[in-house]
């Protein structure tokens, strides 16, 4: 086991129905790392992701945490994991952030904050309470705990949501189009908190179309393209001098927004 | 006896049948909820449940609650095996067959309002939690049956509502609560219309309570559909 690798994914293969969305990547990211995913729509960044915490179970291929494989069972047509308590254990281990926030509605903030530490990973309540607090503080939501989310902008729902993915104590984040769903003048926010993580040096996969962003804060860039990875690489040579045709297309159409 | 103190005198006797129109609203409902909560799961754990759910609601939401209190008073005592269980000692009384048969009634509308709940809960919100590693006790526990229950706190108001009046049709297999006791004193002095006034009365008063009762639940449990005052 190599302890220096925070994720990785081998072979990955993901089919809906008929249509096959991933046709084959391998992904490492080391410990600090900050990965940015890019590609059109439909290019299946959101599923890599999302085959990461086992959101979705790739038909092919492995994944591993923290160096330790997924144990995944092939039953009927697909493959299910093998072990639920391990593939709980992995997850709660991550901190995965949605496009659409998904907090608990019946939670205040602080309460969506600390649910997962205190009944999950059965941290005792103090504190993990406390750690929120700081958490909270960090995100620029210490004024909103008790708030419902209801209550909030989105911005402040993902800032919300960043800090429940962070009381994990997670091994690495992993950012779904994290503004996707926002208001133009609410993505600023978003990505101030994301740039502090960034600096904390944490370990972090972003899927985002935010190409100005990415090309900053990440230490390697992944273009994919129908299912492939097109391109990999330092985020100088993929944002501005990539090799392939089809990723300077993209990443142009993109910066010139 | 002048009006008013007929009206007094038959209140009176009235509210003696309270006592039972309370244990047959309260123990039918309550058990009722567990019956419903049951049947919605096992609607969603195979096949098979979900058809005999199906069918079971089809039968009790299909057919009048009052034949089913016939039923069960009238109709089980005509099979042999009934009447030599064990269980027979209970199903020969008036009050057990109707406690049963509104418990049975209750859950087959009950669950289809259970499951309305849970169809309800945010996909986002079950996915949130599942990332974050529950297990499916704890996701249950802690996301998705709150939410359901939110959900549907006001649809199964209603229907506690309906089987506080539903106990009336016990009075039919001989049970003296409101209902029956008015039956028997309108026979007595053929003033039916001062006795269903006040009988009435009293399931007004019955669900005017019940229903203050689930507003404040629907208020205390949902803190984040208040305006907030700031």
């Amino acid at each position: 086991m190599d302890e220096d690798i925070a994720v990785s994914v081998r072979g990955l293969h993901k089919r809906f129905g008929r249509l096959e969305v991933l046709k084959g990547i391998d992904l490492t990211a080391r410990t600090g790392e900050v990965i940015a995913i890019i590609g059109a729509s439909g290019s299946g960044k959101s599923t890599l992701l999302r085959c990461i915490p086992l959101l979705e179970v790739p038909e092919e291929g492995e994944v591993a945490i923290a160096g330790e494989v997924v144990a995944l069972r092939r039953r009927g047509g697909g493959r299910h994991p093998a072990d639920v308590h391990q593939v709980n254990r992995l997850r709660a281990s991550l901190g995965f952030v949605f496009q659409n926030f998904n907090l608990w509605h019946h939670m205040t903030v602080l309460q969506n904050v600390i649910e997962a530490p205190v009944h999950v990973q059965k941290r005792p309540r103090p504190e993990v309470v406390a750690e929120a607090e700081a958490i909270l503080e960090k995100v620029g939501m210490a004024d909103k705990r008790d708030a419902y989310p209801a209550h909030l902008s989105g911005g402040q729902q993902q800032r919300a949501a960043i800090a429940r993915a962070l009381a994990m104590r997670p091994r690495a984040l992993l950012f779904d189009e994290p503004t996707s769903a926002l208001d133009p003048e609410l993505v600023g926010e978003v990505l101030l908190v994301i740039r502090d993580l960034v600096r904390e040096g944490r370990t972090m996969l972003i899927v985002t179309h935010e190409m100005a962003f990415a090309a900053e804060v990440s230490t390697r860039a992944v273009f994919l393209h129908d299912g492939r990875i097109e391109e990999e690489g330092p985020p100088t040579r993929i944002f501005r001098d990539p090799a392939t045709e089809r990723c300077r297309q993209f990443v142009q159409r993109h910066l010139s927004r | 006896m002048n009006e008013l103190d007929f009206m007094s005198d038959t209140m009176r006797q009235l509210l003696g049948g309270l006592p039972i129109t309370l244990q047959l609203a309260v123990i039918s409902i309550s058990c009722g909820i567990v019956l419903a909560v049951l049947l919605a799961a096992l609607r969603r754990s195979c096949r098979l449940g979900e058809w005999f759910v199906r069918g079971y609601v089809f039968v009790l939401r299909g057919s009048p609650l009052l034949l089913q209190i016939f039923f069960v008073y009238y109709g089980l005592g005509q099979f042999a095996v009934v009447r030599e269980s064990v269980l027979w000692p209970f199903l020969r009384q008036p009050w057990w067959c109707a406690i049963l048969a509104l418990t049975f009634n209750t859950g087959a509308y009950g669950s289809e309002i259970v499951r309305g709940g849970l169809n309800a809960v945010p996909p986002g919100a079950i996915e949130a939690a599942r990332v974050a590693g529950m297990s499916r006790l704890t996701l249950y526990r802690r996301i998705v049956l709150p939410i359901a229950l939110r959900y549907a706190l006001p649809a199964y108001g209603n229907e506690m509502v309906i089987m506080v009046k539903s106990t009336s049709l016990a009075s039919i297999v001989t049970l003296m609560e409101v209902t029956g006791i008015a039956a028997a004193i309108i026979a007595e002095t053929y003033r039916a219309l001062e006795v269903f006034l006040c009988a009435g009365a009293i399931y007004l008063v019955l669900n005017f309570l019940l229903t203050r009762a689930i507003a404040g639940l629907e208020r205390w449990l949902n803190p984040h559909l208040r305006r907030v005052h700031a």
